[in-house]
C-alpha cells in the first residue's frame, strides 16, 4: 500500500512517460539502427506491456499536481487502464496488418503514442485549459494517422477530420477564453462554486460544442463517417473507442458543473438529436465502416442519455466505455480481416461468413448484439444502467425515446447477421490460416460475452472509480 | 527626443514597406517587403521600451510566419502564375474598405490621445511570462512541447512522399507547360 502522494505520482506518471520514451524510440531508433527496421511495433507493443504490467492500483484518494491541472484518483487510474488496453489492442491489429506504409511506420506507432498519452492526460485534466492541451494532443497526431496512407480516401479523411476538429478546436479556445476573462481559476472545482453569469453561459456553450465534436454528437458529427471510413481501420478502432472516452469524460465534468438549466435542456437535446438521427442515418449504410461511424454517434448519444442520471450515471458511463470499446474494436477488427481496399467491407462482403468461417461469423454476431443492447451481452447490460440512472432521475421521456432507437437499432445490426448467416457467398472465399487479428477478435468476443455474463467485477472497478469524480 | 525619432522612422518604414508589398505583383518581392514591414514594427515595439512583444514579433511573424509564406509559395507553383486579378468591381470594393478602415483608425487614434495609460499594462514583462510559463504552468507548457512535436511528425508523415516527388519546381512546371 502506497501512502505517500508523491511515490503514487510517481509510479502512476511513469505510465504516460513511458509512452512518450517509447515514442520516440519508435521514431528515432530504427533512423540510427538498421536492422531495428521494421520492428517499431515489436518496441512499441512491448512498452505498452511494461506499462500494463507495472500498472499500479490507486490508493483511494484524489491528489492534484501542477497547480491543479493533473488529478490522480482511482478514476484516473481505471481510465488510464483501459486507453492502455485500447492501444494494445490497436498495436496488435497494426503489428498483424500494418496501416501505414513501410517508410511511415516509425512516425505512425510516434502519432499513436502521442494520441493515447493525449487521452491520458485528457481523462486526468483537473481544468479546462489541460483538457484543451491534452484534447489537441488527442486530435493532431489522429488527423495525420487518418491519411498516413497518403491514399486518396485517407487524405480526404484526414482533410475533413482536421479542417472540422480545427473548428471545433476553435471554438473550444474561444469558450475558454470567454471564461477565463469571468473565472479567476478554470478548474473544475473552481467553475463549478463560481458565480453564474450570463455571458458564461456562452463560454461554456463553446466549450461544449467543442468537446461534442470530439465526442461525435449529432449536429457535430459531421466528420465521423467520412473520417471512419477512410481512415485505416486499425486507426478507425482507435479514434472510436478512445477519441469518445476522452470526449464523454471532459463532457460529464461540464456537465456536473450545473444543476439543471440551460445547459442540462442542450445536453437534453443533444441527447436525443443524437439517438434519433444517428440511428435513422445507419439505417441506410451500405459500407461496413460508415455503419459503425453511425452506430458510434448513436453509441455518444447513448452516453449523454446516460449523463442524467447522476452518480449513477457516471458509473455506467464508466462500465460503458469499455464495453463500447470492446465491441466496436471488434467490429472494426473483423472490417480490418475482411478489408479488400481502403473503404473497408461492404456489409454484403459478408455473405457467407457464417459458412466459410463460422467462428468468426460467431465473434462478429457477438460484437453486433451487444452493440445492439441484446441480453445476456456486455451491451445490453451497459445500456440498462445507463438508462436506469436516467430513469431514476426522472428523465423517463428521454429514456423513453433512447430505447426505441435502440429497437431502431436492432434492424441494422440485425442485418449484418442476417447476411453473414442466410446469404449465400457470390464468391468462394480462400481459407486463410488464423492469425494475430483472429486472435484479438476472439479476445474481444470474450471479453463482451463474459462482461455480459458476470458484470458484476467490471461494474464493482467502474462504481469504486465514479465515486472519486 | 530619440525616442519620438525612432517611433516615427519605424512607424514610417513600417508604412512604407506595406504600401509597396500592397502595389508588388511578384509573390516573393510582396512577401519580403512585407517581411520589412513586420521587422519595422518590431521596431516600433522595442522603440515604446516592449522587448518581450519586439522578441516574440521578429521570432512569430518574421521568423516563423514568413518562413511559411516562403515555404507555401515555393510548394504552390500555381501561386506563381496567378496574377492578382484586374476586374475594377473588386479593386472599388477593395478601396472602399481601405477607406473604412482608414477612417477607423483615424478615429480610434484621435481617441487614444485622451486615454489614459494604464500602469499596469507596462509592468507585464519578460518575468512575468517567464514566471507563469515554468511556474504554475509548467505542466501546459511541457505538453504543448509534445503537441508541437506530434504535428511536426504528423506533417513530416503526411508531406513525405513515396519515392516520387510530389511537388514539381515552378521552372519545369512553366516549361511543362
Amino acid at each position: 500500500m502506497i501512502q505517500e502522494p508523491l511515490s503514487y505520482a510517481a509510479s502512476a506518471l511513469s505510465g504516460p512517460l513511458l509512452l512518450v520514451l517509447a515514442a520516440f524510440a519508435c521514431l528515432l531508433l530504427p533512423l540510427f539502427f538498421r536492422q531495428l527496421r521494421g520492428t517499431q511495433g515489436l518496441i512499441a507493443l512491448g512498452a505498452t506491456l511494461v506499462a500494463i504490467t507495472f500498472y499500479r492500483k490507486a490508493p483511494p484518494a484524489e491528489f492534484s499536481f501542477f497547480c491543479g491541472a493533473l488529478l490522480l484518483s482511482p478514476l484516473s487510474a481505471y481510465l488510464w487502464a483501459f486507453a492502455l488496453a485500447v492501444l494494445a489492442l490497436v498495436l496488435v491489429l497494426s503489428i498483424a496488418r500494418p496501416a501505414a506504409p513501410e517508410e511511415s511506420q516509425g512516425e505512425y506507432y510516434f502519432l499513436l503514442f502521442m494520441a493515447a498519452t493525449g487521452l491520458m492526460v485528457l481523462v486526468a485534466a483537473g481544468d479546462l485549459f489541460t483538457a484543451f492541451i491534452a484534447l489537441e494532443l488527442l486530435s493532431l497526431p489522429l488527423y495525420a494517422l487518418a491519411g498516413i496512407r497518403r491514399s486518396k480516401p485517407g487524405l480526404e479523411a484526414a482533410y475533413k477530420y482536421f479542417m472540422l476538429g480545427a473548428f471545433g478546436s476553435g471554438m473550444t479556445v474561444m469558450g475558454i477564453a470567454i471564461l477565463n476573462a469571468l473565472y479567476p481559476a478554470l478548474t473544475f472545482t473552481a467553475l463549478k462554486t463560481g458565480p453564474a453569469q450570463p455571458l458564461a453561459l456562452a463560454g461554456f456553450l463553446l466549450v461544449i460544442s467543442g468537446f461534442a465534436f470530439k465526442t461525435a454528437l449529432v449536429p457535430f458529427h459531421m466528420w465521423v463517417p467520412d473520417a471512419y471510413e477512410g481512415a485505416p481501420t486499425q486507426v478507425s478502432a482507435f479514434m472510436a473507442a478512445s477519441v469518445k472516452a476522452g470526449g464523454v469524460i471532459v463532457l460529464w465534468r461540464l456537465f456536473s458543473l450545473f444543476n439543471g438549466g440551460p445547459i442540462h435542456a442542450i445536453f437534453w437535446w443533444l441527447a436525443v438529436i443524437t439517438v434519433v438521427s444517428a440511428n435513422f442515418m445507419a439505417l441506410a449504410q451500405k459500407g461496413l465502416k460508415r455503419l459503425l461511424a453511425y452506430s458510434s454517434v448513436a453509441h455518444a448519444g447513448y452516453l449523454a442519455v446516460a449523463f442524467f442520471g447522476g452518480q449513477r450515471g457516471f458509473e455506467a458511463v464508466l462500465y460503458y466505455l469499455p464495453v463500447y470499446a470492446m465491441a466496436t474494436i471488434g467490429a472494426f477488427s473483423v472490417a480490418l480481416l475482411l478489408e479488400k481496399d481502403e473503404k473497408g467491407p461492404l456489409i454484403e462482403d459478408l455473405a457467407g461468413l457464417a459458412k466459410a468461417r463460422p467462428w468468426l461469423a460467431g465473434a462478429m454476431s457477438a460484437f453486433m448484439f451487444s452493440l445492439a443492447g441484446v441480453p445476456p451481452l456486455a451491451g445490453f447490460f451497459a445500456k440498462f444502467y445507463a438508462f436506469s440512472g436516467a430513469v431514476n432521475s426522472g428523465y423517463t421521456g428521454l429514456v423513453v425515446i433512447a430505447v426505441l432507437m435502440s429497437a431502431v437499432s436492432i434492424y441494422y445490426y440485425l442485418k449484418v447477421t442476417v447476411i453473414m448467416y442466410m446469404k449465400p457467398a457470390a464468391a468462394e472465399r480462400p481459407a486463410e490460416a488464423p492469425g494475430m487479428i483472429e486472435a484479438v477478435i476472439f479476445l474481444l468476443a470474450a471479453g463482451v460475452i463474459l462482461a455480459g455474463l458476470f458484470s458484476r467485477p467490471l461494474l464493482i472497478l467502474a462504481a469504486e472509480a465514479s465515486r472519486w469524480f | 527626443m530619440i525616442i519620438a525619432a525612432a517611433v516615427y522612422l519605424f512607424g514610417g518604414l513600417a508604412a512604407l514597406a506595406t504600401l509597396l508589398m500592397l502595389f508588388q505583383r511578384d509573390p516573393v518581392k510582396a512577401a519580403m517587403l512585407m517581411l520589412a514591414a513586420l521587422l519595422s514594427t518590431a521596431g516600433l515595439y522595442l522603440a515604446l521600451s516592449a522587448q518581450l512583444l519586439a522578441a516574440l514579433q521578429i521570432i512569430l511573424y518574421a521568423g516563423a510566419i514568413m518562413t511559411l509564406f516562403i515555404v507555401a509559395l515555393t510548394t504552390t507553383p500555381a501561386a506563381w502564375r496567378d496574377k492578382p486579378a484586374k476586374a475594377s468591381f473588386t479593386k472599388v470594393l477593395g478601396l472602399a474598405a481601405a477607406a473604412v478602415i482608414l477612417t477607423e483608425l483615424l478615429k480610434l487614434s484621435a481617441a487614444l490621445k485622451t486615454a489614459a495609460f494604464s500602469r499596469a499594462f507596462s509592468e507585464t514583462g519578460t518575468l512575468e511570462l517567464a514566471r507563469a510559463l515554468f511556474g504554475r504552468f509548467a505542466f501546459q507548457f511541457e505538453l504543448l512541447s509534445l503537441v508541437i512535436l506530434a504535428s511536426i511528425v504528423a506533417a513530416v508523415a503526411l508531406a513525405a512522399s513515396s519515392g516520387k516527388p510530389a511537388v514539381q519546381p515552378p521552372a519545369e512546371k512553366k516549361e511543362a507547360a
